[in-house]
């Protein structure tokens, strides 16, 4: 039978009523803490008994401290006298137990008491969680823009959802913390003031098990979405970044051992912080760019050829509607290449092909199919496609520049439920927009095409 | 309304001021407050510990002796002054109480 076991617990710093009854139950149970560490909280067996736990604060420790201060010990050794023991701290936490049947309580002044968690709260708690809004902040700001520029092919990986995914939670867990936090105390300064009494602290140590559940399972998703390479590289960073956290909590941990002191250990941790972080990103883009390489090979290379000593290259992708299909023209010096994403939300197929540099000849054709399986999600994809010419400005001979513009036309040539013609100026240009459906396709040949051909598209995507 | 820090006291506050009219080692306060009160008061250890701090910050007493751990502490004028003013509080309300109930009860 184990004598000892380890435990990672999730519970708000200031949590003290759930940590005092979370602590009771496992003593009743025959496990007492021993010991709290980076990453868990560490029992003993011992004859299950009733113990009162009480957890309190003592804002001037921090957690790079190698040994207890003068003051925290003074401070242990006070509590010690009042006939309560000293079970475990970490940082600015302490941790006392009784066996007595009715010990006088540690904190008996609710108002002192909020005073102190507010102090300790202020020096470590609170930092972390700024910074934590700040990192999500600026990492969905970025996503934003992301989608702003490309919404559709954004969308269309699931990668960019689950990243989306975590800064989100990540940046909602840390407001309701902080929010809870600044709730709870107004609350409890006005019960401590009324009646004096002690506001139980909530525990949302489910919800936490909750998120982190909806976040594997996103992960598990997401990996097995995407192209075992992609999802490999996931798999290395996510290790990376585990590894790293690991190794800057060991060498704060050795440090401490060592006996630095508190000074030097924050401002190693501080340079090993950035050292590591900047040695992960240097890795990590090793990791992708070999991985984006190995890619380009995963396209179909069928052949090269030079021109004038530079080489080119002929793909050959297989993709839902070729020039040949079209045309019935022979497509042997075309060079043909996709790219294909898929999300829970949207799936989006680029398609390209056109005669090589060599022969310089014959039609070219290019398409995007877009399938939107996620229904609110249509209009915004069909307007970032229809106000995409507008983005982009043309000059013409006497230097004025304006945009070309996609216009309604009769769908009932595509057969589609709606369609549009991109213009220039007055000039009619052979590059549509075709809604069959939740589809959208962006088709753009370089002939008018015929009803023949129409129906083909129609047939293939409709 | 939060109570502006220390213009009124508490019961513990009262008590621990009280204690150290003479130079009084912080740990023995616990003891001697239960005492001087038949048990009706009771000062936690947190809470004592947190006060010191706070009640010397303020200047309401001041260290006198350091025996490795044990410190002494005793009171100043100012915190003096703050437990004269809690006294004229006190009575003031047990003057208004007599007067008002007894005299009723009186009738």
């Amino acid at each position: 039978m184990r004598q000892t076991k380890r435990v990672m617990t999730q519970f708000c710093f200031y949590d003290r009523t759930g940590i005092e009854k979370m602590l009771e139950k496992q003593a009743a149970k025959g496990w007492m803490l021993e010991s709290i560490g980076q990453l868990s909280w560490n029992y003993r067996r011992t004859e299950p008994k009733q113990v009162h736990f009480a957890v309190t604060y003592y804002p001037n420790a921090s957690m790079f401290d190698p040994y207890p201060t003068v003051g925290e010990e003074l401070y242990q050794e006070f509590v010690s006298h009042s006939g309560w023991r000293f079970v475990a701290s970490n940082a600015q936490l302490q941790i006392f137990c009784s066996e007595a049947e009715t010990p006088v309580p540690i904190e008996t002044d609710p108002m002192v008491e909020l005073q102190n968690i507010h102090k300790a709260v202020k020096k470590s708690y609170l930092p972390g969680y700024y910074l934590m809004i700040a990192a999500a902040t600026m990492n969905l700001i970025l996503m934003g823009w992301r989608l702003y520029e490309n919404f559709t092919g954004t969308l269309a990986n699931n990668a960019n959802l689950f990243t989306i995914l975590c800064w989100t939670v990540l940046f909602g867990m840390e407001l309701t913390e902080i929010l809870s936090y600044y709730l709870w105390r107004r609350k409890a300064l006005r019960a401590a003031e009324t009646d004096g009494s002690f506001v139980e602290t909530h525990n949302r140590n489910n919800i936490t098990w909750v998120i982190l559940a909806v976040v594997s399972a996103a992960l598990i998703l997401t990996l097995t979405s995407i192209t075992p390479k992609a999802a490999y590289v996931a798999v290395v960073m996510l290790v990376l970044m585990f590894a790293a956290v690991a190794l800057v909590l060991l060498f704060t941990q050795w440090m401490k051992k060592t006996g630095f002191s508190r000074e030097d250990n924050k401002a190693y941790t501080i340079l090993a912080t950035v050292f590591i972080s900047l040695a992960l990103t240097g890795v990590a883009t090793w990791v992708v760019a070999g991985i984006f390489d190995r890619h380009q090979e995963d396209i179909h290379v069928r052949d090269t050829y030079e021109i004038n000593g530079v080489t080119f290259t002929r793909y050959g992708d297989d993709v839902p509607l070729t020039v040949a299909e079209l045309t019935g023209e022979d497509t042997v010096n075309y060079s043909t290449y996709k790219t294909f994403n898929s999300s829970i939300l949207i799936d989006q197929l680029v398609a390209n092909q056109h005669p090589d540099f060599l022969s310089g000849q014959g039609e070219s054709l290019r398409y995007v199919v877009i399938e939107v399986k996620f229904a609110p999600l249509f209009e915004f994809c069909l307007r970032e496609y229809l106000t995409m010419a507008h983005d982009q400005q043309v000059t013409d001979i006497f230097g004025n520049t304006y945009c070309r513009e996609f216009q309604p036309i009769d769908p009932t040539d595509w057969g589609a439920d709606r369609a549009w013609q991109l213009y220039d100026r007055e000039e009619a240009l052979t590059e549509y927009l075709l809604v069959y459906g939740n589809r959208i396709v962006n088709f753009d040949f370089s002939l008018e095409p015929t009803q023949e051909q129409k129906d083909m598209v129609k047939a293939r995507f409709g | 309304m939060p109570r502006a820090k220390f213009q009124t006291l508490t019961e513990q506050m009262f008590y621990i001021l009280l204690c150290l009219k003479n130079e009084c080692c912080g740990m023995d306060i616990m003891d001697r407050i239960p005492a001087m009160t038949a048990g009706r008061v009771n000062v936690g250890s947190g809470t004592l510990y947190n006060l010191l701090e706070q009640f010397q910050q303020e200047g309401m007493i001041r260290e006198t002796r350091v025996e490795g751990r044990r410190r002494s502490y005793i009171l100043t004028a100012k915190g003096a002054e703050t437990l004269e003013t809690e006294y004229q509080r006190i009575r003031w309300q047990m003057n208004d109480f007599e007067r008002i109930m007894r005299k009723e009860e009186g009738k």
